[in-house]
């Protein structure tokens, strides 16, 4: 284990500093009885998509909720994280504010059980006041943007219960890019759908990398080499390889990679 | 062959049972509705029983009750939900609570009323009055009310909570906006089931609201006034405590027939309560599109 606490990060040392969404400096993470990360030093470069992979259980789902503090209350995050020079880890932060900036996408899909309009106007009503048409305009901007406006006619009033998973999903993509996010986290977010569904978010996300920094967890590698320009590899808690995504699924510098990737544990 | 038998026949057993349970409540409901249904006039429902035979201020003691009753005890009830499902973490108080609650559900109705007497009616002065009574049915009520309460909220995923803070929105108003609202249906059928316990009970009023029901001036709106219909600290016998009353102090021929449209009565306002719920919940549901 004591060879795996350095990373091998040689695919990003030499990022600028204005390229950077955000840089963890000696993130540990700890649940209540252990232990989840140790001492991850990582940088998720501006406008690009980052990929989390690693087996079940080795902390890349926790690093993300770090990134947007969803681990409050859950786990104790030491270290610094530092966003637009700031350390987002700082318990001073307002943590209001940095959800709008840094949003958020689950494995299941999780709209309100209510209309569209609904879903949609929620989190934007809560932090700004907007008037009825700019809203719906803005309503009408995402949902073109995940491609669900033709399919639901433009029927704002349609409740989010009757959409399809894959809608669904997308419908919870647009309610996070309502708050015009610079960060999106996602968490496993095509892991409950079908391969169709699948694709279209996939879609979505590599149109959106043009404004939005994407930091994705998966546990589907093709998925990751199909989409991500850096990839991550997590082990047991520690951050073990990090690269170009085409370098690290290519030529792995670590054995730990190459047996994760070939399949050779899981 | 076989198997195809066996299901049919615990499958017709099934609906044999609950025939028989329905056939049960038909049979006693009709019964008691049968026997009481020509003593429910419009003048038993509109005389005091200080004048006359009538249960006209023991129905308004019942409604009026059970109004204070669930103003006392929905805050407390929804509280103490909120905070075990969405906020409380698992821990021994937590479970103690828990516990606390499924005790207090079970305790007979006469504890509390005994209790509300020492305690409510002599320790505190409140004598035998609605707002005794009312506090007593709270004691009484908000184990269930919480419970049911606890199940409401229990039924929204958590996954909206999640939804809600990933949005930079506080937990407090995810809930009040998103989980609340998404649990009304379940919150107002446990109101409303808890109601039509509450209208019915007898032994938890007997000794704090009391035997008594002055005849009330309807027209009085000054609560401090004895005979106001809104004093909450009059005596008021309710229309269980009444049909009790009656039947165990004999007053006479007339004992006979004030107990019968009494319970009709009371029977008929339980199951508009419970129709009510039923029909108000399905409506929100379908307002709040959940299916």
């Amino acid at each position: 284990m004591a060879a795996m606490k350095q990373a091998d990060l040689a695919g990003y040392l030499n990022f600028p500093n204005q390229d950077i969404a955000l840089r963890c400096t000696d993130v540990n993470v700890d649940y209540a009885t252990e232990r989840a990360i140790f001492d991850c030093n990582c940088v998720f470069p501006k406008n690009k998509i980052t990929a989390l992979i690693g087996p079940s259980g080795s902390g890349k789902s926790t690093l993300l909720r770090c990134l947007n503090r969803m681990n409050d209350g859950r786990a104790q995050v030491s270290g610094t994280i530092d966003y637009e020079g700031t350390n987002l880890n700082d318990q001073q932060i307002n943590v209001y504010q940095l959800r709008q900036k840094i949003g958020m996408l689950f494995q299941q899909p999780n709209p309100f059980a209510r209309s569209i309009y609904f879903n949609l106007a929620f989190g934007i009503r809560e932090h700004q006041a907007i008037s009825k048409s700019e809203l719906e305009q803005r309503m009408r901007e995402v949902l073109e943007m995940v491609d669900l406006w033709s399919e639901i006619s433009g029927d704002l009033q349609r409740h989010a219960n009757h959409l399809s998973g894959g809608q669904q999903q997308r419908l919870c993509l647009a309610r996070t890019l309502m708050l015009q996010p610079d960060i999106l986290l996602l968490d496993e977010p095509a892991s409950a759908l079908d391969p169709i569904a699948t694709a279209k978010i996939e879609a979505n996300l590599l149109a959106l990398k043009k404004d939005i920094t994407i930091i994705i967890v998966t546990h589907n590698l093709e998925q990751a080499a199909r989409i991500s320009d850096y990839t991550a590899f997590f082990y047991q808690g520690y951050l073990v390889e990090y690269d170009r995504t085409k370098h690290l699924f290519l030529k792995p510098h670590q054995k730990l990679t190459a047996d994760y990737l070939a399949g050779n544990f899981g | 062959m076989n198997r195809y038998l066996i299901d049919r026949v615990t499958r017709h057993l099934i609906q044999l049972l609950v025939g028989l349970v329905v056939a049960l409540i038909l049979i006693f409901l009709g019964y008691l509705i049968w026997q009481g249904r020509h003593q429910v006039t419009w003048t038993f429902l509109t005389t005091s029983s200080e004048v006359g035979l009538g249960i006209r201020d023991q129905l308004f003691n019942s409604l009026y009750l059970l109004v204070l009753t669930l103003l006392l005890s929905f805050p407390i009830a929804l509280g103490s939900a909120v905070a075990l499902t969405i906020y409380a973490k698992q821990n021994i108080f937590t479970r103690l609570a828990q516990m606390a609650i499924e005790v207090l559900s079970s305790l007979p109705s006469i504890i509390v009323g005994l209790f509300g007497f020492l305690f409510l009616v002599l320790k505190v002065g409140l004598g035998f009055s609605v707002l005794s009574g009312a506090i007593a049915l709270t004691f009484f009520n908000l184990p269930i009310l919480t419970q049911s309460m606890i199940l409401a909220l229990k039924n929204v995923p958590t996954s909206r909570l999640e939804a809600g803070i990933s949005l930079g929105v506080s937990q407090w108003h995810v809930l009040l906006k998103v989980i609340i609202p998404e649990a009304i249906p379940g919150i107002i059928s446990g109101i409303v089931l808890s109601a039509g316990r509450v209208f019915g009970e007898a032994a938890a009023l007997i000794y704090t609201a009391g035997q008594s029901a002055p005849q009330l001036d309807y027209h009085n709106w000054n609560i401090f006034s004895a005979n106001s219909f809104l004093n909450p600290l009059r005596p008021a016998e309710t229309l269980a405590v009444h049909i009790w009353k009656v039947n165990t102090e004999n007053i006479g021929i007339d004992a006979d027939k004030i107990s019968r449209g009494a319970i009709v009565i009371l029977v008929v306002v339980v199951l508009l309560f419970n129709f009510l719920a039923r029909r108000l919940s399905n409506y929100l549901q379908q307002k709040n599109g959940g299916r």
